[in-house]
């Protein structure tokens, strides 16, 4: 996929765990596994807003561009 | 954009549970009646049974085979009912159970997967990749059954033109399940659409 979800990257930054994440910002923990690994399709502004407001970041530290022949996932 | 209406939101899914269920129980006890019908008069006389294959004849009055070697002894004309002499006659014994199995085979696999699909509607959401499956399977059915019976037909006709001297038959055949097939092929795509607006719901954190 070309859009890579660096949220493990901000969580250890700001040495977080995915249960304190997932009580902060309201969402399960099954939902925030999904994100983690790339699985989702989208992601809503709302959503995006409150892990930006918790992890204390810009989107653009959570969600990268990579062209797909440079290896992605 | 317009809402739906109180009649349109009005489901009609227990009305059809019960038809379907009517039907799927009404089925197996007519397939089992005939079948002991037929084993029944197996070992006595005369029997007739309609294969699942359309012809036209050319004649008015019923055809009576005078070779004693013939399988089928008669043609009904009027209904297209053949007759088979059942009585220690292992091979049109075994020809009349064929034509049951072949007649009621697809319409018991349709109604079985169409109560499979309404019942699985009274979970969360009917939008399973099973029941995609099930539709996909009762739309290929049907739609290659008019074909399956066709070329059926075509040797079948050759049997009773080669048989029965001075009769003319010709192959003909129904279309309406194909119809029908085409519908459930349409159906099953918007069920694949649908599991994909689902899985994207899901997938949307």
């Amino acid at each position: 996929m070309a859009i890579i979800v660096n949220l493990d990257v901000m969580m250890a930054k700001r040495k977080m765990s995915l249960n304190t994440l997932s009580g902060e910002v309201g969402i399960t923990l099954s939902n925030l596994s999904v994100l983690k690994q790339s699985k989702a399709r989208a992601i809503r502004f709302s959503t995006l807003e409150l892990l930006c407001e918790v992890l204390d970041c810009q989107p653009g530290d959570i969600l990268e561009y990579q062209r797909d022949s440079e290896g992605t996932k | 954009m317009k809402e739906i209406n109180a009649f349109e939101k009005k489901s009609i899914l227990n009305t059809l549970r019960y038809v379907v269920n009517f039907i799927w129980y009404a089925q197996l006890v007519i397939v089992a009646l005939i079948l002991i019908k037929t084993l029944i008069h197996s070992f006595s006389s005369e029997n007739s049974f309609s294969w699942p294959v359309y012809f036209v004849a050319t004649v008015q009055e019923d055809i009576v085979s005078q070779s004693p070697n013939v399988l089928i002894k008669g043609i009904r004309v009027n209904d297209g009912t053949l007759l088979f002499d059942t009585k220690n006659d292992w091979q049109a014994n075994i020809m009349m159970l064929l034509g049951i199995l072949i007649v009621a085979f697809p319409f018991i696999i349709v109604t079985y997967y169409i109560r499979k699909v309404l019942n699985s509607f009274m979970g969360n959401t009917p939008f399973l990749k099973s029941n995609l499956r099930r539709i996909r399977f009762i739309g290929t059915l049907l739609v290659l059954y008019p074909i399956i019976v066709y070329i059926f037909g075509f040797f079948y006709i050759g049997y009773l033109n080669a048989n029965f001297e001075g009769y003319e038959f010709v192959n003909s055949v129904t279309l309406w399940p194909l119809f029908f097939g085409l519908f459930a092929l349409v159906l099953s795509e918007v069920f694949r659409l649908g599991i994909e607006y689902r899985e994207d719901h899901n997938l949307t954190i």
